[in-house]
C-alpha cells in the first residue's frame, strides 16, 4: 500500500514535468509575447529593456533551463503582467476562495446526488423519479453561465433573498456553489440511480432479504455500498475540477479566485502565471487520481493495490 | 404425519414485455415435519418460483395470484393480509430464522463488498437477542461445522477469497444460522464442480438432520434425489405432474415424463449403450397448452391431452399422478 503510493507520487511528478516541459514550449511557439497585444503601444527600446529584464531575451532553451532550475527550487517567479508581485502570493490570495467554494460545491455534489438518486431509484411516486431525472438532464446540459444568471436574476435580483457579489458571510456561498456543483449533482444522482437499480437486481439482495433482514437494512447494508462504487471513480476528478475553480462562475460573482486567473494570465501571455497554474492544476488532478484509487481500493476489497 | 409446509392451488404470473408468463399453475403439495420432498423439473418448470413464491421473494414482475401457504401455523398468503406491513413483518421474523433457503449459485449470492463474516452473522443479529462477540463465536462455531478451515481468520475476509465450493459452504451456513424449521435448497450443487457436489449434498444432510429440520430439494438430478429424498414432485410446464415416495418414483413411474426422464439417466446395472432424450422441448408458458403441457413431446398422447388438463388420479397414500393414461386405464378396470 505505501510502496504503491510513493510509486504512485513518483509516476506522477515525472507527469508533472512532462506537462510543465510541453506547456512551456507551447507558449512560447504561440505569436506574441507579455509585452505585445494589447500593450503594443510601447516603444520597441521599451520592449527591449522589458524582455531584458525578464529574461525574454535569452534563448529558449537558457529560458527553460533557468524557470525549471527555480521551479523545482520552490520558486515560481513574479507575474509578468502584474508588476512585482510573486506568482506564489496571487496564488495563496486566490486559492482559498476558489477551495472553499470547490469545497463546499463537492460536499453539495456527493450529499445531495447519493440522496437524489437513492430517492429516484426507490420511490413509488413515478413524477419524482420523472422530475429527479428531468433535474438531472437539465443539470448535465444547461452551460453554468447560463444557470449561474439565471440563479442571480432570480435570487438576487428578483427575490432579493440572497446576496451575489463576493464571498463575505456563509449566505455568499449559496448561488456560486449551487451554480458550480449543479452538473456533479445531476451526474451523481444518475450514477446512484443506475447503479440502484442494477444493485436491486443483483441475487446477494435477494439473499440478504432471505435471511429476514427488513428491506430498508437491506438495501443501505447491501446495497449503497455497492451501487457507490462507480461515483468514486466519477468523485474523484470531479473534486479536483471543483477545487481548481470556474472562470466562469469567479466571474459572474466577482469572486476573487484562482480560476479566473487562469484564463486572464493566457489572454495576457503572463508566462509565469501561466506556468504555475498549469502545474498546480496537474497536481491536483495526479493527486485526485491516486487519492481515487486508494478509496476504490477501501470500498471495493476486491481492487487490490499494486498489482 | 404432521404438515409443516401446506401449499394450495398456487399459481405464479410474471408480467413481462412479451406478456404474461404463467410460471406457476395451480401447484399444491405438503412438506411434514423432518421430511425431505424432492422437486424435479427441467430449467423453466417453474420449481424454483414456487419456492421463491413460499419466501415471498419473487421478482418485482412477479406475483402469487391464486392459492394458499400455510407454514406451521402462520399463513403466508400475501392476499389475505390488507395491511401489507403487517405480512411483510411476520415474513421477516420467518425468513432465516424458520424458513431459510440455501442458493443455486455462489459466485453471485454473497455480497462482494462485505466480509462473510458480517454476511453470516446477519441472520443471528435479525433473530437473537444476541451481543457482537457471541455472535462472533457462534459464526465461527457454523464455519467450523460446514467444514471452512481457520474460520478466525476466514471470518474476515471478503467472497471472493473463497472458491465455489468453500462460498457455498457459508451460505449453508448462513440457511442454518438459526436451526430453521425448513430449508428450502434451490439447485445447491448445480454450479459446484462434481467432485465438490457430493461433499457439499453430505454437508447438507448432514446439517439438516442435527438441526432436524424438514428439506425441500430443488434439482434437476435425479441421482441426488434417490440419494436424500423421502418424496419427490416431478413438475412440468408449471405443474406438477406426479408425485411419490422415492420408491414409488423410481420403480413404479405413472407419468410418461417422469418415465422419460428416468430413461435419460444412464443406469449402469442395464448394459445399455445409448441414453434416451425425450425429443422436443417443454412448452411456452407466454401461452401455456389448454390440456396437459407434455402432450406435444408424449408419445402417447391421446386426443383429450390436447384440449383437457388431466386430474389427479391417485395410486396410494402417497403417489398421485396428473395423466390421462392413469385415468383410463382406472376408469377401464373399474368396468
Amino acid at each position: 500500500m505505501v510502496r504503491y503510493v510513493v510509486k504512485r507520487i513518483a509516476v506522477g511528478i515525472l507527469t508533472l514535468f512532462v506537462l510543465a516541459t510541453v506547456t512551456f514550449f507551447l507558449m512560447h511557439i504561440i505569436p506574441g509575447s507579455p509585452f505585445s497585444g494589447e500593450s503594443s503601444n510601447l516603444p520597441p527600446s521599451v520592449v527591449q529593456k522589458l524582455n531584458e529584464k525578464y529574461g525574454l531575451d535569452k534563448t529558449i532553451w537558457e529560458q527553460y533551463l533557468a524557470y525549471m532550475g527555480n521551479v523545482v527550487r520552490g520558486d515560481f517567479g513574479v507575474s509578468i503582467y502584474r508588476k512585482g508581485k510573486s506568482i506564489s502570493k496571487i496564488i495563496a490570495s486566490g486559492l482559498p476562495y476558489t477551495a472553499k467554494l470547490g469545497l463546499v460545491a463537492s460536499v453539495y455534489g456527493i450529499v445531495a446526488g447519493i440522496l437524489l438518486g437513492t430517492i429516484a431509484a426507490f420511490t413509488k411516486r413515478k413524477w419524482l423519479t420523472s422530475f429527479i431525472i428531468f433535474i438531472s438532464t437539465l443539470g448535465v446540459s444547461v452551460p453554468s453561465f447560463l444557470l449561474g444568471v439565471l440563479l442571480m436574476l432570480l435570487f438576487g435580483v428578483q427575490l432579493r433573498i440572497l446576496p451575489f457579489v463576493g464571498l463575505s458571510t456563509p449566505f455568499h456561498y449559496v448561488l456560486p456553489t449551487l451554480c458550480l456543483s449543479f452538473s456533479a449533482v445531476a451526474t451523481i444522482t444518475r450514477l446512484v440511480k443506475s447503479g440502484m437499480q442494477e444493485v436491486m437486481k443483483q441475487d446477494y439482495m435477494i439473499l440478504a432479504k432471505s435471511k429476514g433482514t427488513p428491506d430498508k437494512k437491506v438495501i443501505f447494508r447491501h446495497g449503497l455500498k455497492n451501487a457507490i462504487l462507480p461515483v468514486i471513480t466519477y468523485a474523484g476528478p470531479m473534486f479536483a475540477t471543483l477545487l481548481t475553480g470556474s472562470f466562469v462562475i469567479e466571474s459572474l460573482f466577482s469572486i476573487p479566485g484562482i480560476g479566473a486567473e487562469y484564463v486572464n494570465s493566457v489572454t495576457n501571455r503572463d508566462y509565469t502565471m501561466i506556468m504555475a497554474l498549469t502545474i498546480l492544476y496537474g497536481a491536483m488532478i495526479i493527486a485526485a487520481n491516486i487519492l481515487t484509487d486508494i478509496v476504490n481500493a477501501m470500498a471495493d476489497p476486491r481492487i487490490k493495490l499494486g498489482k | 404425519m404432521r404438515s409443516l409446509l401446506d401449499v394450495r392451488h398456487m399459481s405464479v404470473d410474471f408480467t413481462t414485455d412479451q406478456g404474461i408468463v404463467h410460471a406457476v399453475r395451480d401447484v399444491s403439495f405438503q412438506v411434514g415435519e423432518h421430511e425431505v420432498l424432492g422437486i424435479v423439473g427441467e430449467s423453466g418448470s417453474g420449481k424454483s418460483q414456487t419456492m421463491y413464491s413460499v419466501m415471498g421473494l419473487l421478482a418485482r414482475n412477479g406475483h402469487m395470484c391464486e392459492g394458499e401457504i400455510t407454514f406451521n401455523g402462520h399463513d403466508l398468503t400475501r392476499s389475505h393480509y390488507a395491511n401489507r406491513q403487517d405480512y411483510r413483518k411476520m415474513m421477516w421474523d420467518l425468513r432465516g430464522n424458520e424458513i431459510s433457503m440455501i442458493f443455486q449459485d455462489p459466485m453471485t449470492f454473497l455480497n462482494p463488498v462485505l466480509p462473510v463474516g458480517k454476511q453470516l452473522m446477519e441472520p443471528l443479529f435479525n433473530h437473537m437477542k444476541i451481543s457482537r462477540a457471541e455472535a462472533r463465536a457462534k459464526a465461527i462455531e457454523l464455519m467450523a461445522q460446514v467444514g471452512i478451515p481457520s474460520p478466525e481468520k476466514r471470518l474476515r475476509q471478503y467472497p471472493h477469497e473463497f472458491s465455489g465450493g468453500m462460498r457455498q459452504r457459508i451460505i449453508i451456513a448462513i440457511a442454518l444460522a438459526c436451526s430453521p424449521k425448513l430449508i428450502i435448497a434451490d439447485e445447491p450443487t448445480t454450479a459446484l464442480d462434481v467432485t465438490i457436489q457430493a461433499q457439499v449434498l453430505e454437508l447438507i444432510q448432514e446439517m439438516t438432520q442435527k438441526a432436524g429440520s424438514s428439506v425441500i430439494m430443488i434439482t434437476h438430478d435425479l441421482g441426488m434425489v434417490a440419494r436424500i429424498c423421502d418424496r419427490i414432485a416431478i413438475m412440468y410446464g408449471g405443474k406438477i405432474v406426479e408425485t411419490g415416495s422415492d420408491e414409488e418414483i423410481f420403480y413404479e413411474p405413472k407419468h410418461p415424463y417422469t418415465k422419460g426422464l428416468l430413461s435419460c439417466v444412464h443406469n449402469p446395472e442395464k448394459d445399455e449403450e445409448e441414453l434416451h432424450p425425450i425429443p422436443g422441448s417443454p412448452p411456452d408458458l407466454l401461452k401455456p397448452p389448454a390440456g396437459c403441457p407434455f402432450v406435444d413431446r408424449c408419445e402417447q398422447a391421446m386426443r383429450i391431452c390436447k384440449v383437457r388438463m388431466p386430474g389427479e388420479t391417485e395410486y396410494s397414500k402417497t403417489h398421485r399422478c396428473a395423466c390421462w393414461l392413469g385415468e383410463r386405464l382406472r376408469r377401464e378396470a373399474v368396468k
